[in-house]
This record gives structure tokens, sequence and C-alpha cells, in this order.
């Protein structure tokens, strides 16, 4: 009975240690945890940068050139109408983030049609 | 049902293939609906009048089910009775001849 | 590591052509090299068994899938592939009409240079222009009727060796292959892979918690039952599967992209037989 007692107690302790300060905020349990790309990162509704539309119009005529080259990415319209939805809600915090990251698929996937069709002979086996 | 056995040394070694779409119940169709549950309850193995194989099989059996076994104290000549019912009380049984 | 014995490689190549003149490397010396880099990595794999695939890493994979052999899950798609094949169209007209030798064993003859319309023809392509020739709708791709009946016709060949030629009077057919070559080793999708990084250099080498097969005698065993897939599938439906898997936006089944790319794909296997249709995990 002792030594359970003298296993579970520091157990508790630390758990309520733990408890105790994230309600205090000494401890970020948040930050434990490792990050969740989905969750909305928390911006005031009144920050909506100017320049979404600009970006959502950048990374669909991005995702139409990749396209063309045939290295559209597929899970590149998918973003950017995630970003338009957020627009459209005005939920700043998620576009925000994912405009810019919509431009980027765009620009990555545009980079990579080009970065390939000079690279893809030096992997051909001689 | 397609079966086929082959014995050695007073051991027989079965295969079989059953033809059926063990729906589990959960799958929903291209509109959106569920898709009834059917699938094989339990499958039975029959040699020299006795109950060699029970097997219940349920929802986690893929699609055609294929069973592979081996009866011990059979010769080749021998005949064997396998059958099947679904939860629907559809079944099927078919006898074949050991190799 | 890798990027060591690509320059390596390559250096050791750029040496070869120096000494020899430039070789003029054509299809037939990219095969060769194809095969040796499988052979000198997997010096115990016979030539004969690369149509095998993934089974060759693996024996105990090897073992369960010959012992399910005896009833292969793609045995009643063939049968009903048979069936479909043996039936005449509405209009008298048969299957055996289309194609050389009334349809039986000559899939290895596809993919095929089609030069009145300068295009490459696989057999699941012709196998549904024939059904329009013949006034039928055509099925659709990757699955069902059109894979049933394209097991049936690899079944019928079982054991012929893959003869895919690229007619040298004709640059449009080189153009073709060079194209499906440079979609083999090209890297797409976010996840930045080509069929090469994980056939080629990745063969063998675990991915979750598979090994891929090598591509060398790759194509030979399609259509193929998955078991993922609960049924047959074409082998568009796996490019496009692959291409899904590294998040890249798939090309359509039967597109001039997929054509070309089993126009290189398959003649990388020429001199491997036929074992299709085939069983997959």
């Amino acid at each position: 009975m002792t030594s359970l007692l003298r296993f579970c107690l520091p157990a508790v302790a630390c758990a309520g240690l733990l408890i105790a300060c994230s309600k205090q905020g000494a401890i970020d349990t948040a930050a434990l945890s490792p990050a969740d790309e989905s969750a909305p990162v928390a911006v005031p509704a009144a920050d909506m940068p100017a320049d979404l539309p600009a970006l959502l119009e950048q990374a669909e005529a991005l995702r139409q050139q990749a396209a063309d080259l045939g290295h559209e990415w597929s899970n590149h319209a998918a973003t950017i109408t995630a970003a338009r939805e957020a627009l459209d809600a005005g939920n700043s915090g998620d576009a925000a983030r994912l405009a810019p990251l919509a431009v980027l698929m765009g620009e990555q996937s545009v980079l990579q049609a080009r970065t390939e069709a000079g690279r893809w002979r030096a992997a051909v086996p001689q | 049902m397609k079966v086929k056995s082959r014995a050695k040394n007073g051991i027989a070694k079965v295969k079989l293939l059953a033809r059926h779409p063990m729906h589990t119940g959960r799958a929903k169709d291209a509109d959106g609906k569920l898709i009834p549950a059917h699938f094989i309850q339990t499958l039975t193995c029959e040699h020299k009048g006795r109950v060699v194989l029970n097997a219940d099989f349920g929802t986690s059996v893929s699609k055609d089910p294929y069973l592979a076994f081996t009866i011990r104290g059979a010769e080749s000549g021998d005949t064997i009775r396998l059958a099947w019912v679904d939860n629907l009380g559809e079944t099927e049984t078919v006898e074949a001849t050991i190799g | 590591m890798d990027t060591m014995r690509l320059i390596v490689r390559n250096a050791s190549a750029a040496l070869v052509l120096g000494f020899a003149g430039l070789a003029a490397a054509g299809p037939e010396e990219d095969r060769q090299a194809f095969v040796g880099y499988f052979q000198q990595r997997f010096a115990d794999i016979p030539f004969e068994n690369y149509i095998d695939g993934a089974y060759n890493f693996d024996e105990d994979a090897r073992g369960q899938w010959l012992d399910l052999e005896d009833f292969p899950p793609y045995e009643f798609a063939l049968e009903e592939g048979e069936a479909l094949f043996n039936t005449p169209f509405a209009n008298g007209g048969s299957y055996a009409d289309c194609f050389e030798n009334g349809g039986i064993a000559i899939r290895q003859n596809y993919p095929k240079w089609d030069r009145e319309n300068g295009r490459v023809v696989t057999l699941e392509l012709a196998i549904n222009e024939c059904r329009e020739s013949n006034g039928e709708p055509p099925y659709p791709w990757q699955k069902g009727e059109l894979a049933a009946v394209s097991a049936y016709m690899a079944h019928t060949s079982r054991g012929e060796v893959f003869v895919i030629e690229i007619p040298v009077d004709d640059p449009r057919a080189l153009a073709a292959y060079e194209e499906g070559k440079r979609f083999f080793y090209t890297r797409r999708g976010q996840l930045n892979m080509s069929c090469a990084s994980c056939h080629l250099d990745g063969a063998n080498v675990r991915l979750r918690a598979e090994l891929p097969g090598p591509g060398l005698g790759q194509v030979t065993h399609f259509p193929v039952y998955r078991a993922k897939w609960q049924e047959l599938g074409t082998l568009h439906r796996r490019y496009t599967g692959c291409n899904d898997q590294v998040r890249a936006t798939p090309f359509p089944s039967q597109s001039k992209e997929y054509r070309r790319l089993e126009y290189f794909h398959t003649y990388m296997s020429n001199g491997l037989a036929v074992n299709g249709p085939g069983s997959r995990k």
C-alpha cells in the first residue's frame, strides 16, 4: 500500500503541477504537441490583408501555368478554393495563411517543371 | 465456389475461392446510400460424415473469400462437402473429390 | 550519397564515350543499360524472373502469392473477360475481326506505333476502338469489362516474350518513346518523385510497409488484381494512382502522356514473358 502511494503520488503531483502551470500560462501545453497545420491562426478580423485577392489571382494563374506544363499538383486547386472560401467568410487567419501558400505551391510546381526539364536525363542509367 | 484439394501421407490440403460480395453494411454507394450488409456468416467442411472445419466469417473477410486449410486422415478419392451460409440466408454447397 | 554515385556514374559514362566516340544511344542501348542497372544491383535474380516484380525481394510474400495462384483472385474476372471476348457485337462483328491472329496470343506486340495516325496504340485503346468501329459504346477505362477483356487477351499470351518495336524509319515513333522515357524519369507532384524514384533507385527500398518492385518486368503482369482495389485494374489505373500518391494531378487514362509512358515502359521489358493478368497486394 505504501509502495503504491510512493509510486502514484509523485505522478499525481506532477500532473497536478502541469495542469496548474498551464492554467497560469507558465507552460504552453499547445506547444508540446506537434504543430497542427489545419488549426486556425488567431488573427483579428480587422487585419484582413488587402493583397489577398491579388494573391489568389496569382495562385490561379500559376496553377494554370503548371497544368499547361503537365506539372499541376493535385492539392493545388483545393488549396486555392480553401483560401478563397476563407477570404469570403472573413476568416482572415486562414486566408492570410492559405493565400500565400497557394502562391508558393504555384511557384514551386512551375519551378519543378522547369528544373526537371534540365535534370531528368541525369537520372537515366548509362 | 471453386474447390481444389490434394492429399499426401494422410493429410489433404484444401483451397477454396468463394464468390461473394462480402458487403459489411458500412460502405456507401456512388449516391451516398449505405450498401446493405451481405456477407458469409459460416462456412463448414464435412469429411466422412463429420464436420472438420467450422468457420465464422463475418464482415472482416473481404470480397470473394479465399481459404486454405488441411484435413488429417484424408485420402485421395475421398469426398468433402463445403457449404456456406450468409446473413441473408443464402447458401452454396459444393462437393469435391480429393485429388 | 546518391549525388556522389550519380557523379561517378556520369563521369565514367563520359569517359567511355570519350574513348569509344559518341555512341548512338537509342532505345536498345537504353534497354540494355536499364537491364544492366538491375542486374548489377540484384545479381541473384535471373532475368526471366523479373516478371514476378517485388515478389523477387521477399520470399515469404512470394510463397503466399504462389499459394494464391492456385485460385487467383482474378479468376472470376478472367472468365467474364473470355465470355465478353467471344460474344459477337450487335452487328455480328467480333473482337477477333479487329486483331491479328483473331486477338489470341498478341499481347506481347502492344503498345504499337500507328504509322497512319502518328500515335502510340495500346491494347486497351485498340479494344475500345474495335468496339466503336463495330457500333458499340466504348467501355469505361481503368476497370470492369475493359480490364476483363484485356485480362483474357493477356492470359492467352502468357509465355510470349514482349517484342515492342520502334520503327527506325518513322522519327515520330522515336520521339514518342523519348517522351515516355522523359515521363518515367521526371519528378512531379508535391512529393517531387518520379517513377524512377521508387522503381529504379527505390526498388527494394522500404517505402512505409512496402518494397517497390523493379521497373524491369513491371508491366508484364497487367491488368492486375490488386488487393487494395478488390478487383482488376489496368496499367493506366495504376499510373493514375501513382501520380495521385505523389500529389501530381494524374493524366486521363489512355491520354497521350500515359500511352507514351507505356510505350517506353513496355519496351524496357522486351525479352520478358507476358504473365498477365497478375495479382498483387
